[in-house]
């Protein structure tokens, strides 16, 4: 929404960007129409002025002047003199009728015979002139486009002669004005210029501009490449819409142009265009609205590191709350299988007390199994409370004087009832036989956890071996089951808090905190407790720090 | 080794006129019994040859005008074509003097074909260039690709420092804007345009004009134009790529030179020629005007562009280097006349502008012609030096013809042009030997029309020959001192 509605306002200020520039620059093709028309108007007047010089020339050396003039005047192709009858006197006729000299005669007399008409006071004995030469103009007309100015300005001059009364006694300045001096013909590469001049007798002479030179003088007039404003390009272009000069920046395709505008006369059919690049004007339009710009993609950023932010936590908070439901209902559960077994004994134990012959066997083999479950059920509640107080509990004050075999066969007493039921056979390779100062309740908890384990998750495997070794002042308790172990890849995880291998429901019950418990208690003792690679079930092994015990203790303590 | 020879050739070449004048003088003195005229016309010579070298030591140098028929005596009671040379001789620049100032442009075409080994060459010569301008001469330098840009504008050659840094920076890239690189050039030449100066535009191309004017009579328009303000444009054709009719078009309507630069390595060794010319200069502002008695017609002139109206024959020449001989050829048709006749056919008038002494000075000569019924007469009285220059040139319009033909697909008929030029020019060869009249231009001319005429059907070295055939047409209507000569000979 907040992305479409930038999108918009930046599209907004883009066109409304486009439309000033395409004005600005408007305004600057204007200039330049305005500077190249300055060119030509003074071509035009050094052509004049050059044609018919202040110093009047006797008749006859007029052609010589003229001649002289076409040959050393840069910008003079050809010089045509054409008396008020329509003749063509200068230059002569060429020996030959081929050739191409003979082409450009044909030429000359051509554009002799379409220039620009004169005002009234002589054009009355100019009249007949179409009638003189009929034959010229029927042997002229081969590919020629009439140029549309010709015949404009022919339109032109008739209204004029309507609306001016003849005028006899016309002055040699009105003379010589002539509507437009200009001609625009189409010869060899395109458009070519002709200045005609209106002499005092009625005849004329014209001036074809060398048209290489003017489009020379074009080009040299305006910029160049100027490295510092690099802002668009424009082109001059000629009638066919080819480009013929441009200048400003080069790598612009010059296709569609962003202002264009005619040239004024006589070079009406050509155009400047001014061109500016899409990325160009979308670089502009961008570093003028970058604030806005800026805001909206900051904006957007914050507001896409906020959803980020978000999601992540409440994925985080999520897995967190489900683990703790988890947690709660797998404590909960841990806890009831001992209470159930409690509140069955107990009620078996009653029953066996109030039948007719009490059997007392039984009923203190009913009392022991409620007195390990009840055990069983405070190592539950301590454990989960120990983990939730904090991890690491330095308990090096339990430190006592213990046979560790002992230990081991108390525990796996202990858990012989469960292990039966589950079908478990238990090996043992007990090699610790001697008494030793050790934490003993951290070995017992640790055992404890870890054959619970086994009776959980390993029954399949049927067996568990568990063996001891005193090394120096290490003890190694190794606990192997045979059931489907656990993948490499999890040997660090299945320490961590709540991760359990399966979680489904269906899954043996289990608070998923045993291990880190277990893991936990080895720790504070300084020692460890590792997954060790085997080649079938999982295979813990627990190293703990002991100390050599004296006799005297062993005494006491038996 | 180009450059060397380039030098013996130009050498031989100097030689060559000498070794023409003095047994053909010891000739005339054992024959002047029977020929009184060719004694007189000898005579006048000898007289010439005595006032010429009393001048030098007396007088400031002065061109020399040299105006012969190639047939000064025709055969009687037949109209026939002639043919009439004009030779103008640069006087050498005297050694106290200083030469005169030049005002350049160096035109570079900076698009994206130039990449690489070409334009460091190209920057390489200009600088090279830039280190032979004297303090007080003018120097632009333009470069255009898709645009054009003023890269340095028109001045004096002492900021030398900023002008190197500026060429050290060009970089190669875009289209090709040549006839707006040239029109920019110009531009900055004539902002310091005066009669003092040697004004030139040397442009630099290896491709084919694509943005702006870009057809050949369009540059050859410019050409001459700018040669009407006597700026000359050389131009510098790189490699196999440039359009050569373009850059030969440019070049020969400004009085400029061409050369076919095949090996960008050359470049400097051509700049330096270019230089050399350049830095020759010992007239300029040539007008030289050819008059025909009304009966001769004028035809054309050969290898030049020639303003032919009525019998007045104008012939623009924009420079004259030190000790350049540049002759034309003009082609006249004279009408029959009865044996024993000896009337005018021409007078020739020269202006020009003497660079040494700042002076317009003028030169005048006449020429006549005869009538004899008798062939061998005719045949005695050839100048051989005339009709061995205008057999030379006959054959550069003959090749130009050939690059036609072969252009319009007619192979074989091109062939058989050059192959006729090759046994024209190797008879004349003969000729001009029996007269111990040495032209290495007719051997060279003679070997390219044969090397061409065999190679000619081949499509994969068109593009090189043809640049090989515009450079050799254009050097010898032009008669330009340098080129890549040595190739013509391959």
């Amino acid at each position: 929404m907040l992305g479409w509605i930038s999108f918009g306002l930046i599209r907004s200020e883009e066109l409304n960007a486009k439309r000033q520039f395409s004005t600005l620059a408007e305004g600057r093709l204007l200039e330049i129409i305005r500077s190249i028309d300055d060119i030509m108007s003074s071509q035009l007047r050094n052509i004049q002025q050059k044609m018919e010089p202040d110093s009047r020339l006797p008749e006859a050396s007029f052609p010589e002047h003229l001649m002289s003039l076409e040959r050393s005047d840069p910008h003079v192709r050809r010089i045509m003199w054409v008396s008020a009858r329509g003749q063509l006197l200068y230059p002569p006729s060429p020996s030959s009728n081929t050739g191409n000299e003979y082409l450009i005669y044909n030429e000359l007399s051509l554009m002799a015979r379409q220039r620009p008409p004169v005002p009234i006071a002589i054009r009355r004995p100019l009249a007949s002139r179409e009638l003189a030469y009929p034959n010229i103009s029927r042997l002229q007309s081969t590919q020629r486009s009439v140029s549309p100015s010709d015949s404009k300005s022919q339109a032109d001059s008739q209204t004029q002669q309507t609306s001016l009364p003849p005028s006899a006694t016309a002055t040699e300045q009105e003379a010589s004005s002539l509507d437009s001096p200009w001609q625009v013909s189409y010869f060899d590469e395109g458009l070519q210029l002709v200045v005609w001049n209106v002499r005092t007798d009625g005849s004329a002479t014209g001036c074809w501009l060398e048209r290489a030179r003017w489009i020379a003088d074009l080009v040299a007039n305006l910029p160049d490449v100027d490295p510092s404003t690099s802002d668009g390009a424009t082109a001059l272009v000629d009638a066919n819409s080819t480009v013929v000069y441009r200048w400003g920046s080069r790598s612009i395709a010059t296709d569609v142009p962003l202002a264009e505008a005619s040239l004024k006369e006589p070079l009406a059919a050509w155009r400047l265009r001014y061109f500016l690049p899409e990325s160009r004007s979308a670089t502009s339009t961008w570093l003028r609205f970058w604030p806005w710009t800026l805001a909206i993609s900051t904006l957007a950023l914050a507001l896409l590191t906020l959803g980020l932010y978000v999601t992540v936590a409440t994925t985080q908070q999520l897995r967190l709350a489900n683990q703790r439901v988890s947690f709660v209902g797998q404590v909960s559960h841990e806890l009831r299988t001992p209470l159930t077994n409690i509140r069955l004994y107990a009620e078996m134990a009653s029953r066996d007390l109030t039948s007719a012959e009490p059997a007392v066997h039984r009923i203190a083999e009913r009392l022991n199994v409620i007195d390990s479950e009840s055990k069983r059920l405070s190592r539950l509640i301590s454990g989960v409370l120990e983990f939730m107080q904090g991890k690491s509990k330095e308990t090096s004050s339990a430190w006592r004087s213990v046979v560790p075999d002992e230990i081991v066969h108390q525990v796996l007493t202990q858990c012989a009832i469960s292990l039966d039921r589950s079908g478990i056979s238990v090996a043992k390779e007990l090699n610790a036989n001697r008494p030793v100062e050790m934490d003993s309740d951290s070995l017992e908890q640790i055992l404890i956890n870890l054959i619970s384990n086994v009776e959980k998750y390993a029954a399949s495997g049927k067996s568990v071996h568990v063996s001891t070794a005193i090394d120096g002042d290490i003890l190694t308790l190794d606990v192997e089951d045979a059931g489907p172990g656990i993948p490499q890849r999890y040997s660090k995880r299945v320490f961590q808090p709540f991760f359990r291998l399966d979680d489904a429901n269906t899954s043996p019950s289990g608070t998923g905190l045993g291990l880190t418990i277990a893991r936990n208690a080895a720790k504070s003792q300084g020692g460890s407790l590792e997954l060790v690679p085997s080649k079938c079930g999982a295979h813990f092994r627990l190293q703990m720090r002991i100390r050599q015990s004296i006799v005297l203790n062993k005494k006491d303590e038996s | 080794m180009h450059n060397l020879l380039q030098y013996t050739l130009s050498q031989f070449r100097a030689a060559g006129w000498c070794l023409a004048a003095v047994p053909g003088f010891q000739e005339e003195l054992i024959m002047m019994s029977h020929y009184s005229f060719r004694f007189y016309l000898a005579m006048i010579a000898f007289v010439g040859i005595m006032l010429g070298s009393h001048s030098q030591s007396v007088r400031a140098e002065q061109i020399k005008l040299d105006a012969a028929l190639a047939k000064p005596t025709m055969l009687a009671g037949e109209k026939g074509l002639n043919y009439l040379k004009v030779k103008l001789t640069g006087f050498d620049l005297p050694k106290a003097s200083v030469r005169p100032p030049v005002n350049i442009a160096i035109v570079m075409d900076r698009s994206g074909s130039m990449k690489g080994e070409k334009i460091q060459q190209a920057k390489r010569a200009a600088l090279a260039a830039i280190d032979r301008l004297r303090d007080d001469d003018i120097v632009s330098v333009v470069t255009y690709d898709t645009n054009v840009r003023v890269l340095v504008p028109a001045t004096k050659a002492s900021d030398r420092d900023a002008i190197r840094q500026a060429i050290e920076g060009i970089q190669a890239d875009g289209n090709t804007a040549l006839f707006a690189g040239v029109a920019k050039g110009a531009s900055e030449v004539r902002k310091f345009l005066d009669d003092k100066h040697v004004n030139r535009i040397i442009l630099l191309s290896d491709g084919l004009a694509n943005v702006g004017p870009s057809s050949p009579s369009e540059l050859e328009q410019l050409g001459l134009s700018l040669l009407k303000e006597k700026i000359s444009v050389s131009t510098l054709g790189l490699g196999n790529g440039y359009n050569e009719d373009l850059m030969t078009s440019l070049a020969a309507a400004s009085s400029g030179n061409h050369v076919f630069i095949e090996n960008a390595d050359n470049l400097v060794g051509v700049f330096n020629n270019e230089f050399d010319d350049l830095l020759s200069v010992v007239a300029s502002e040539f007008d030289i005007q050819i008059t025909l008695t009304s009966t001769v017609r004028p035809v054309r002139c050969l290898g030049n562009k020639a303003d032919i109206q009525g019998q007045v024959v104008r012939i623009p020449l924009a420079q004259l280097y030190a000790r350049q001989e540049r002759y034309f050829i003009l082609e006249v048709e004279v009408p029959a006349r009865e044996t024993g006749v000896e009337s005018t056919l021409a007078d020739i008038r020269v202006q020009y502008r003497n660079m040494n002494t700042h002076t317009t000075d003028q030169l005048a000569s006449k020429i006549a012609v005869r009538y004899s019924d008798k062939p061998e007469r005719v045949e005695s009285d050839v100048d051989v030096e005339a009709k061995v220059l205008a057999a030379v040139q006959i054959a550069a319009e003959r090749n130009r013809e050939a690059t036609a033909l072969r252009d319009a697909g007619k192979v074989d008929e091109a062939k058989m042009l050059l192959l006729k030029n090759a046994s024209d020019l190797d008879s004349i060869a003969g000729f001009s030997r029996k007269y111990n009249f040495v032209c290495p231009d007719v051997e060279l001319g003679c070997t390219l029309n044969k090397v061409q005429s065999e190679e000619i059907a081949d499509e994969s070295k068109w593009l090189r020959n043809r640049k090989v055939q515009r450079e050799y047409q254009n050097a010898t209507s032009q008669q330009q001192s340098y080129g890549e000569s040595g190739k013509r000979g391959k």
